[in-house]
């Protein structure tokens, strides 16, 4: 790995399109501004990681039974994570 | 075209209904053409399906129908531009069925185009618990 020490405001090249500069330094954490084009999505690692991975598995099979529950659940008016707005609305619904 | 596939069997399309998905999704970034299937065996749930390899599709569901505030995370042109989903993991018994909510997938209509997008924000979870 290449490794190279940069002080706040430097840049490093990667190519001709991709820049990073050092914005910050507190603590510890240092921060990044990356300009790179669109062909070069940036992404936090162990953020790219866990969506892969999620799409990993979403990507695998069919299952009725999962269907019908996903059916309900929506039939319900439901919006996940606002238990809340649910029961007003069925409330609603019943008169 | 024609494809061969495990879930739906034998399809034929218009190479017209093909979105086009030039950075892939994350973990599958060398597939790059899709359809989506939508019928009603399967209905609200759509299926995002690879024409390069039928054997990968995923489940998606449009945002508006299973978590609307989600929308309010995406820029005006790109609600303006594009239809909204959220893949959903069905996961093995007895693990509950879960949406990606970090990552959206945007599909363009008319463009015919589609792309996966990551959120900034930490609290929206890729395995938001639905049932």
């Amino acid at each position: 790995m290449l490794v190279l020490t940069r002080k706040l405001g430097e840049v490093i090249k990667i190519g001709d399109k991709v820049k990073v500069v050092v914005v910050s330094i507190e603590g510890g954490s240092v921060k990044l501004g990356i300009e790179a084009p669109e062909e070069i999505p940036v992404h936090r690692e162990e953020v790219y990681d866990k969506i892969a991975a999620e799409n990993r598995a979403a990507s695998s099979g069919f299952d009725k039974e999962k269907l019908q529950s996903l059916k309900d659940f929506l039939s319900k008016g439901a919006v996940p994570g606002r238990t809340a707005s649910r029961n007003v609305s069925s409330r609603k619904k019943n008169g | 075209m024609n494809l061969n596939t495990r879930q739906f069997g034998e399809l034929e399309f218009d190479e017209s209904i093909v979105y086009h998905f030039p950075y892939g999704l994350l973990g599958f970034e060398e597939l790059h053409k899709f359809i989506v299937i939508n019928n009603k065996d399967i209905e609200p749930l759509r299926w995002l399906l690879s024409v390069e390899d039928p054997d990968i599709g995923f489940p998606i569901v449009e945002i508006a129908r299973i978590a609307p505030e989600l929308n309010k995370e995406l820029s005006a042109g790109e609600l303006k531009s594009f239809t909204t989903f959220v893949v959903v993991t069905l996961n093995r018994d007895p693990e509950p069925m879960t949406v990606n909510l970090r990552a959206p997938v945007l599909l363009n209509n008319a463009a015919k185009t589609g792309k996966q997008v990551v959120l900034n924000s930490d609290k929206y979870s890729t395995r938001h618990e639905i049932n």
